[in-house]
């Protein structure tokens, strides 16, 4: 069963149809967004939305040492009709801080390059934490040309600062050395101004503390002095004044406190909110030049991250062919080997579109990419086991270059699902390998690309119930055990609002104040980030160095660095990624070949699996699944007496049929029906005057007329509701995403509208179209299993053991599965001395 | 600063909504104010206050006697959390 997301739907904004803003006076450049980890207390969503509610016509983001958030900013924004201007909350080991904006591509790459140098290694050179960045003056200053800096005082301005600066001492040679010198913030100022060229601006900021006319005045004549100019920001660390609880909550995690106790490390009031700028102006009144000075700097920033034309690491392929040529040789040897006795016309055709549209979107290099590191991996020896899957099982050629192994003659594929025309995005080739050597396929391309060049994407790690319920209740006050009794209530492991009957469960009182303010709060922090982490094998590959694209910083273990953005961010940009995952399965089936050889003197490869095994599928009718991937939920166990697979294709249907998309679609009784002979099989077809009878007949005619698969929904809306690329793309992305609800009911009444005008049954489109809302949920596509064919094989071949006992390799892949850090060479002692063994899940047939 | 135990009601001249204080009457007495300065905004403490709570505006401010106080609003007129707001007198230099 495809497990729900990891992260909650990641909310998007909503284009609201308005017309974009007009330009306002003032542009906001000091904001924290949640990605400053546990110091800023809104997501991007909502500070874009507000800053387009209060008329704003660009915003900034300047979070603290990292551009973790800058893609969910730019898109979001984007999206409103508004400017994004990038930036990064610079705060040095010396107590200073900047907001750094870089004006030109070039500046951009330096910044990045300084949080990377900052986050990669310590000051002292050594190898830096996970999520620690140092950074200090000398190393900013050799990174700032052409990064705006505006420079954040310290909140006492007579607060004494420490910095290298050249000393009073001048050497006989007219060098000054350089000297650690301790002085006041309004003392240091002109020592930082001459360090860092392009430190213009002094930040002003109308807090409500007391002494903020007195202060913003003292600071303009500071700037005036130094030539420097005074710069309005309210420092943002939340969108609305209502998440200034949450703001403390998080305050007092990060300093492992509770609320109560916190003191002044919280802020006094709750005016750090995004600001419009008329209020803005009635704040720095007296200061007008303050805000055209922000407003200046964003217009001098015009740096887009649409600039990041991302360029693929250039190659040189043999004979001197070009990626495309070169691609077009591979496949079409390919094809010769996969189909010796000649290249069906069928396949012939579907290979020739696909390469035209890969050479038209200019996607040969990906795909030689992925050849490449398929290859490397069978190359090895003993070979690692790998297949591609997902929506690339759709793809010919990839089946000809060995990338998948989906037989384009016995499937019907349907390219659209993997590239099309319209579609701006990459095509996502995913890659499984043995996850116990998927290591060195990993080590491969950084030693081919070079770790400056390739790199991990990052993935996002969030608050998820049972986290957020100890975090915020602890910093709450609340008891331990109060919070445990709070976490085990059902709220899944994916849920994002507490219901009162599973609060009843616990006995408490819902109507006590205190604890409903933390219910609240804990609703708002499921979802904020905590800090982000390697993904599993979502690589990207650059032409020129990484670090000027997205800063690097290090995982957890030595020798793992990843990116800032996780692969949503990267799939916004339009940057290929290439994704090299590991599947348990595989290793198992590795160990089953591995066994069977060592034990029973058969050497099998994955190709040579003997197939479609009758006692097999006796087992699998029975609902003898246990241990058998793919098949073994409950569900499944209860289908399998129903539907009584006998050949492959059955089981890939078996499958796919335990899922809401047919069971929503009312399409699972049906085709139980039609195939045990109680109703006939009937293909839906249009009215007469409008297309031909057998419409439906290639899609529908292998799973007895009703529709199972995804791909055979999109089909439908292809050829019976005669859906253009475009609409069929808007589609595929309301099928991909749950989230986007909006589209899915213009679409309804265009599919549904245009099969009932073509003479459909109403009722058939109907259904047809809630089985699309279900895969919606949990998308299901027939080829994303395609992994299965060896794999379900080898299980369930069976193996006679001498001595009689019928041993089934099914409860190898069950101890495998069931028991996977369990010590291998014992299991496989013991299995080979034909002793019956209990395992935890085990029967010995 | 002396603090007084309770705060005294007082009447205050201010531009609204959170305009520096003018003028302000306590115990009978009519004080202009010749300087002033604030507001520091403190607001609730959430977690333990009622939400009917209204965060509060001090100002430092002195009289053209030189006498000088420390005085607050009881929250903003457009907080949601009652009528007009209400001006205290919290301390005074002796």
């Amino acid at each position: 069963m495809p497990e729900a997301p990891l992260t909650p739907e990641r909310r998007r904004a909503q284009a609201d149809g308005l017309p974009p803003p007009g330009r306002a006076p003032f542009v906001e450049l000091g904001l924290v967004s949640c990605f400053s980890f546990l110091r800023g207390a809104s997501d991007p969503v909502d500070l874009v939305t507000t800053a387009r509610a209060l008329g704003y016509d660009a915003i900034g983001i300047a979070d603290a040492n990292t551009m973790a958030g800058v893609v969910r900013i730019h898109a979001e924004a984007k999206a409103l009709g508004l400017r994004p201007v990038i930036g990064c909350r610079i705060e040095t080991v010396e107590g200073l801080v900047f907001l750094a904006y870089p004006g030109t591509r070039a500046a951009y790459g330096r910044l990045c390059r300084l949080i990377s140098a900052g986050r990669m290694a310590r000051l002292d050179g050594e190898w830096q934490e996970k999520g620690a960045c140092e950074i200090d003056l000398a190393l900013l200053a050799e990174h700032a040309d052409g990064v705006h800096l505006v420079l954040v005082p310290p909140d006492q301005l007579d607060a004494e600062l420490t910095v290298k600066a050249p000393g009073n001492v001048v050497t006989l040679d007219g060098t000054r050395r350089e000297a650690m010198t301790t002085a006041s913030f309004p003392d240091l100022l002109p020592h930082l101004t001459v360090q860092l060229p392009t430190l213009r601006h002094l930040a002003a900021s109308y807090l409500y503390t007391g002494d903020d006319l007195a202060r913003i005045a003292r600071l303009d004549a500071l700037a005036r002095a130094l030539g420097l100019s005074l710069l309005a920001t309210n420092q943002v660390l939340y969108h609305a004044p209502q998440r200034r609880p949450l703001h403390d909550v998080m305050t007092a995690i990060r300093h492992k406190t509770t609320v109560a106790a916190a003191g002044h490390l919280l802020e006094a009031n709750a005016e750090r909110h995004l600001k419009s700028p008329e209020e803005m102006q009635r704040l720095f009144a007296r200061w007008p030049h303050a805000l055209s000075a922000a407003r200046e700097l964003a217009d001098a920033c015009r740096f887009s991250l649409d600039e990041l034309r991302y360029e693929y690491p250039l190659q040189e392929y043999p004979d001197g062919l070009d990626a495309q040529a070169y691609l077009d040789r591979l496949t079409w040897q390919g094809a010769d080997q996969h189909y010796p006795h000649g290249v069906p016309d069928e396949v012939a055709e579907t290979l020739r579109k696909e390469l035209a549209l890969i050479g038209k979107k200019q996607l040969a290099q990906y795909f030689l990419t992925i050849k490449e590191i398929v290859d490397f991996a069978r190359s090895r020896q003993p070979p690692i086991l790998c297949q591609g899957r997902g929506s690339a099982a759709n793809s010919a050629v990839c089946f000809c270059l060995g990338i998948t192994s989906v037989n384009p003659v016995e499937h019907a594929l349907l390219f659209e699902r993997f590239i099309s025309e319209d579609r701006d995005e990459p095509p996502d080739i995913d890659v499984d390998f043995e996850h116990e050597r998927r290591e060195e396929v990993i080590q491969h391309i950084y030693e081919k690309y070079g770790r400056h060049r390739a790199g991990l994407c990052a993935t996002v790690i969030h608050y998820r119930p049972r986290m957020a319920i100890r975090e915020v209740g602890k910093a709450m006050g609340l008891s331990e055990d109060v919070t445990a009794a709070l976490a085990k209530t059902v709220w899944g492991s994916y849920g994002r609002s507490i219901e009162e009957k599973h609060m009843a469960e616990t006995g408490m009182d819902l109507s006590d104040p205190h604890l409903r303010r933390v219910l609240t709060l804990t609703e708002h922090m499921i979802g904020m980030p905590r800090h982000l982490s390697q993904h599993v094998g979502g690589f990207i590959l650059t032409e020129g160095a990484l670090t000027e694209t997205v800063p690097i910083g290090n995982g957890a273990m030595p020798d793992r660095s990843f990116i800032e953005w996780d692969k949503d961010d990267i799939d916004a940009l339009g940057i290929l990624k290439v994704d090299v995952l590991a599947l348990g399965m595989l290793t198992c089936i590795r160990k089953c070949l591995d066994l069977l050889r060592d034990h029973h003197g058969q050497d099998l490869i994955l190709a040579t699996v003997p197939r479609e095994d009758p006692a097999v599928y006796d087992m699998l009718c029975k609902g003898d699944s246990l241990g058998v991937f793919q098949v073994e939920s409950r569900a499944q166990m209860n289908m399998l007496p129903r539907l009584r697979p006998r050949c492959f294709y059955d089981l890939v249907i078996e499958v796919a049929i335990v899922r809401p998309g047919p069971i929503q679609g009312d399409m699972v009784h049906p085709y139980l029906k039609r195939r045990r002979g109680a109703e006939a099989v009937a293909i839906p077809a249009p009215g007469p005057a409008h297309g031909p009878p057998d419409e439906l007949t290639s899609i529908l005619g292998r799973t007895l007329g009703v529709p199972i698969f995804q791909e055979q929904a999109m089909k439908i809306a292809l050829d019976a509701a005669k859906f253009s690329s475009l609409e069929a793309n808007r589609l595929r992305k309301a099928m991909a995403t749950f989230r986007s609800r909006g589209m899915v009911h213009e679409l309804e009444d265009l599919m549904v509208g245009r099969m009932v005008a073509r003479g459909y049954d109403p009722d058939f489109a109907v259904r047809c179209f809630s089985q699309i809302k279900g895969f919606g949920e949990y998308g299901f596509r027939k080829s994303r299993r395609q992994l299965c064919p060896a794999g379900l094989c080898l299980v369930l071949a069976e193996v006679p053991l001498s001595g009689g006992l019928r041993l089934r390799p099914a409860q190898f892949a069950a101890d495998g599965v069931l028991c996977p850090r369990a010590d291998r060479p014992r299991c496989a002692r013991a299995w080979g001395g034909g002793a019956a063994r209990r395992c935890e899940c085990q029967r010995v047939g | 600063m002396k603090l007084l135990d309770r705060a005294e009601p007082i009447a205050v001249l201010y531009a609204s909504p959170d305009g520096l204080p003018r003028r302000f009457r306590w115990r009978g007495q009519v004080h202009e104010i010749a300087r002033a300065e604030g507001p520091e905004r403190i607001a609730p403490e959430w977690w333990r206050e009622r939400s009917s709570v209204r965060l509060r505006d001090y100002y430092r401010i002195e009289d053209g006697e030189g006498r000088r106080y420390w005085i607050y609003r009881n929250g903003l007129a457009s907080d949601g959390r009652g009528g007009v707001p209400e001006w205290f007198l919290q301390g005074l230099c002796a």
